[in-house]
């Protein structure tokens, strides 16, 4: 971490288009740049296929084969686009880790959670081992103990009685139990990097709260950046203190939340604060539509 | 335990299933006009002649009761005896069951070799062209009738080259190393075709399989693509080949016929079409009770498999609290 200049940031997305289908086809993911420093953390909000979760699949480089991805998308410096697996794999579950929308299915089924778990370790136990020979303890001490670490991340997300979840299986442990433990497999090598798309998504409202109370916890302690990936304004605002705001395909308006909710430039984003404060319309009253803001407004839409 | 109590569960099934398909396959082949006297006899024979005979084996009884002695009989390993020969029938069938078995066994081994690593790697190279030509190849090999597949193998090898024999059966008792070469050019020609269908199978198997959610968990937490279908696809794939594996069994047993015939195997499917030609019911009967009693077993077993595989089924879905 020393060898690199503080100027450099974390990531550094630039130029960044994906295209889904045939090279000619209307692209998901156009023309996007942004930067994200150690330890900040950025929503990235957006109407459905507005191109969130191509741009995170993109970062990731999880993107099925034979959808184009175009710019560049540089990690400490150095380029991601066009990386090999090898070298992208030791990156993934270790400095970059991603938690996904649906809980319910992101498990193997047929395996137990805590094998799963475990295995966040062991794919990363190579370099691992070297951080252990910088830190004075045998690669054995990393090694070994497999079992307490899976306990213990286990605990650290919060959740009860980890000796029974370990041994479960995926259809055994709720939704927001499953999410939790993907949350703990993200951060159990300590990441600089969490991209949660919409991690809260698929659990019902009372667990979201816990869930989102316990990632936001969970980042702070190991220090993370996260790119975190919403259509809630509320849901992003209790995890980020900036946002960026996607919309077909292009980032719009980005700034921080308090500058966002406060002003909202785009038209997107004003009908978002507005029916985000849709409780505050007086009784009687009508709702806003969304025609409402793009009144006076003829730019931005394009197909 | 929860798996012992399935698995005996399962064994249940499978003995009332056996119960239940030996009365239809009784009622069916009993009830059908035309009896076994006739073919005994001749179509000339006098009717007290027919009528003696009919009282002598029992046929005058009740069909039920008739049932429940076959049954008896057959818990006790005599499943009747031939109409033409006298012959026990289980005698009959024994050794032309285990013709079936080392020619279906060996040549769906055979085929779960080939089509295994070439269905996983025609998924794996789904967009290159190689996997495309492992998907047209099986395509051909589906295209090819078995009794072809067979005849070019006994012209090329045994007529031609001379490497290995065109046919015949060698019990595997009385000689081990010439049981195996007999049944070689078999076992291609049947895992050649079969291999061909299961390749497709084994290949969409594992393209579900990597679609899934579950497979790009594994991926962003660092496993490498094809380590990844390794880890994570291979129990969950199997789950579907197992379903088409039984399936081929099953309808193999019989459906081997058209080898047996190209090699002159002694096998159940030729035994079962002579009987059926030579009407001769009890012998029919027999057969067909035991490839009733092959089929169940075959879906027992892959019941079983299913229980090994899918902790779905084997555990409760009772959420730790
Ligand atoms: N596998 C795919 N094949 C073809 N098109 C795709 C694929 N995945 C996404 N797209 C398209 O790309 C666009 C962006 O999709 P993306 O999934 O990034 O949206 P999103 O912002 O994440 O939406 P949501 O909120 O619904 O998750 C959409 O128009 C979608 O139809
Ligand atoms: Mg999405």
């Amino acid at each position: 971490m020393s060898d690199v200049p503080e100027a450099v940031p974390l990531l550094a997305v630039d130029g960044l288009s994906v295209t889904f289908g045939r090279a000619g086809a209307s692209p998901a993911v156009r023309d996007i740049a942004f930067t994200l420093s150690s330890g900040e953390r950025w929503g990235l909000i957006g109407e459905s296929g507005s191109g969130k979760s191509a741009t995170a699949l993109a970062i990731m480089g999880l993107l099925p084969e034979g959808v184009h991805v175009h710019g560049s998308v540089r990690w400490r410096g150095g380029e991601l686009v066009g990386l090999g697996d090898a070298a992208y794999s030791r990156l993934r579950g270790d400095a970059m880790t991603m938690v996904f929308q649906e809980p319910m299915t992101a498990l193997d089924p047929t395996m137990t959670v805590g094998r799963q778990v475990a295995e966040v370790l062991r794919l990363h136990y190579v370099r691992r081992a070297a951080d252990a020979q910088r830190y004075g303890v045998g690669p054995e001490r990393i090694r070994g103990h497999a079992r307490e670490r899976v306990l213990g991340v286990l605990a650290e997300v919060g959740l009860p009685d980890v000796e029974r979840i370990a041994d479960s299986f995926p259809h055994q442990l709720s939704g927001g139990q499953r999410q939790l433990v993907l949350i703990g497999m993200a951060l159990m090598n300590s990441p600089l990097l969490v991209i949660c798309d919409e991690p809260t998504t698929a659990l019902d409202v009372t667990v979201q709260a816990t869930v989102l109370r316990l990632l936001d916890a969970g980042l702070s302690a190991v220090g993370a950046a996260c790119l975190f990936i919403s259509h809630d304004l509320a849901v992003v605002s209790q995890v980020c203190s900036q946002v960026m705001v996607m919309y077909q395909g292009r980032i719009v308006e980005r700034g921080s939340l308090a500058q966002v909710l406060g002003a909202p430039a785009h038209p997107y984003t004003r009908g978002l604060v507005a029916t985000a404060a849709i409780d505050a319309v007086p009784p009687g009253e009508r709702l806003p539509v969304i025609g409402d803001f793009w009144a006076g407004e003829d730019g931005g839409r394009d197909g | 335990m929860r798996l012992s109590r399935l698995l005996l569960g399962r064994l249940a099934a499978f003995v009332v299933s056996l119960l239940v398909a030996s009365l239809a396959v009784f009622l069916l082949l009993n009830l059908l006009p035309g009896d076994v006297t006739a073919v005994i006899l001749g179509n000339n024979a006098t009717p007290a002649a027919v009528a003696h005979l009919r009282s002598a084996m029992g046929l005058d009884d009740p069909v039920l009761l008739r049932y429940v002695h076959w049954l008896a009989g057959v818990a006790h390993g005599n499943l009747g005896a031939s109409a033409f020969t006298g012959e026990p029938v289980a005698g009959l069938i024994v050794p032309k069951l285990a013709v079936t078995i080392s020619l279906v066994g060996g040549g769906m081994v055979l085929a779960m070799v080939l089509a295994l690593p070439a269905g996983l790697f025609a998924a794996l190279h789904r967009r290159q062209a190689s996997g495309q030509m492992v998907l047209a190849t099986s395509q051909l090999g589906m295209a090819v009738p078995a009794f072809l597949a067979g005849i070019v193998l006994v012209v090329v090898f045994a007529a031609r080259l001379r490497w290995l024999p065109a046919g015949n059966y060698v019990p595997l008792t009385s000689d081990p190393l010439d049981w195996f070469r007999h049944l070689i050019l078999p076992w291609v020609s049947l895992a050649l075709v079969q291999g061909a269908v299961l390749v497709r199978y084994v290949r969409g198997a594992f393209l579900d399989v990597m679609d899934q959610d579950y497979m790009r968990t594994a991926r962003s937490i660092g496993w490498r693509r094809r380590r990844a279908v390794w880890r994570h696809g291979l129990r969950n794939a199997a789950l579907q080949i197992v379903t088409v594996l039984g399936l081929q069994l099953a309808t193999l047993f019989v459906g081997a016929v058209v080898i047996e015939n190209v090699f002159v195997l002694p096998g159940l499917g030729s035994l079962l079409l002579r009987s059926v030609n030579g009407r001769d019911l009890p012998l029919v009967q027999a057969i067909v009770l035991v490839l009733v009693a092959l089929i169940l077993m075959i879906n027992l077993l892959v019941d079983v498999a299913y229980l090994v595989i899918d902790p779905r089924l084997r555990t409760g879905r009772a959420v730790v609290e």
